[in-house]
């Protein structure tokens, strides 16, 4: 399930604008702790999924892989934000009534 | 640890990823390096937040066998500052196959077999470990099979005794029907002379019980030659059973 979230994360910090690695944990890193090493398979397995493709640009000398969402990334995390009715029952469930 | 100590590390240790697949691991965190110092981190600091370069091997190897291995053990918990709300993230959780959003189906298979199936065999055993398991076996299933061999031994003991007692029955008949026909030989010449019938009747049957006697002592023979053949192909493969434990025995002691 964690491993869900996080791919939706990522997809939504692409879906702002396109991202490369280091912005990326960045930009997540105010609302969660995600490391270099659980970033990567993240980004592979989500480019295997098509849900995003990649691009290299130059910066300062050198070459920044740049990380790109794709139609069907963003069909994906309306399949994410569709779950939440469900998640927050599920949650309200665990916690009891009024905690959500 | 610097840069290129870690870099080298590394590569090392994906080796046995695909070169593609090494390739890309290693610009990734080229880059993630780049970026960092590009935004004023000290170098050691860097790679000394990568984490332990084994660990971060074996995440790769794991992901690019599929996920069919388990994920690595966590790390230790990077607490946050007191009154952080974020939650820790990361790699930490040592949950193990990742799951899709509630409600979602599978996206991708994650690396886990479909539905159903069986995750692939672990690698084959160490011999050390096929040897030791052996043991454990023989050890654990004593009861059984020493009470098995013992029942085998005890049929075999009471097969060679039957034999033997069975040579040495035919021998005794063999002299029995030999002493019963001389006994019977001697006065059947003077009860011939008195009547022909009866001692030729007493003559024959003293032949016959010579032919009898000859017949049982052959047969008492024959099987005798036989089980003395039998216990001696029996004691060479007890004997060679015994050389060979012995001679493995040496071996290992070597």
């Amino acid at each position: 399930m964690k491993k869900g979230l996080l791919e939706a994360c990522v997809l939504t910090a692409l879906k702002k604008e396109d991202s490369y690695g280091y912005k990326i944990i960045g930009d997540l890193s105010e609302y969660i702790e995600i490391s270099e090493s659980t970033l990567y398979p993240i980004l592979k397995r989500l480019e295997g999924n098509g849900c995003l493709t990649t691009y290299s640009q130059a910066h300062n000398g050198r070459l920044r892989k740049y990380y790109k969402i794709t139609e069907e990334g963003v069909r994906r995390l309306g399949e994410f934000a569709g779950d939440w009715p469900q998640l927050k029952r599920i949650y309200c469930y665990i916690l009891g009534e009024d905690a959500l | 640890m610097r840069r290129d100590e870690f870099m080298n590390a590394l590569r090392q240790k994906i080796a046995p990823l695909s070169e593609g697949e090494r390739d890309m691991a290693m610009d990734y965190y080229n880059e993630m390096i780049a970026d960092k110092l590009e935004a004023g981190m000290d170098e050691e600091e860097v790679i000394a937040q990568f984490g332990p370069v084994e660990e971060i091997a074996d995440k790769l190897i794991a992901e690019s066998e599929g996920g069919a291995k388990k994920e690595p053990a966590a790390p230790p918990p990077q607490t946050p500052p007191t009154g952080d709300p974020r939650p820790q993230m990361g790699g930490q959780a040592p949950f193990t196959a990742p799951r899709p959003p509630y409600g979602a189906p599978p996206a991708g298979n994650y690396g886990a077999p479909p539905y159903g199936q069986p995750y692939a065999p672990p690698p084959p055993r160490q011999k050390e470990d096929s040897q030791v398991l052996k043991i454990v076996l023989l050890a654990v299933t004593s009861p059984i099979w020493a009470s098995l061999a013992l029942a085998v031994g005890m049929v075999v003991l009471a097969l060679l005794f039957a034999g033997w007692v069975m040579v040495l029955s035919l021998f005794v008949m063999s002299f029995a029907f030999l002493a019963a026909g001389f006994i019977y030989l001697v006065p059947s010449f003077a009860l011939l002379a008195q009547n022909t019938v009866i001692g030729a009747f007493q003559i024959g049957i003293c032949l016959l019980f010579a032919g009898f006697a000859i017949l049982s002592f052959l047969g008492g023979w024959g099987l005798a030659k036989a089980m003395m053949k039998g216990c001696s192909a029996l004691f060479g493969w007890l004997g060679s059973i015994g050389k060979k434990r012995k001679g493995a025995a040496v071996n290992e002691a070597h």
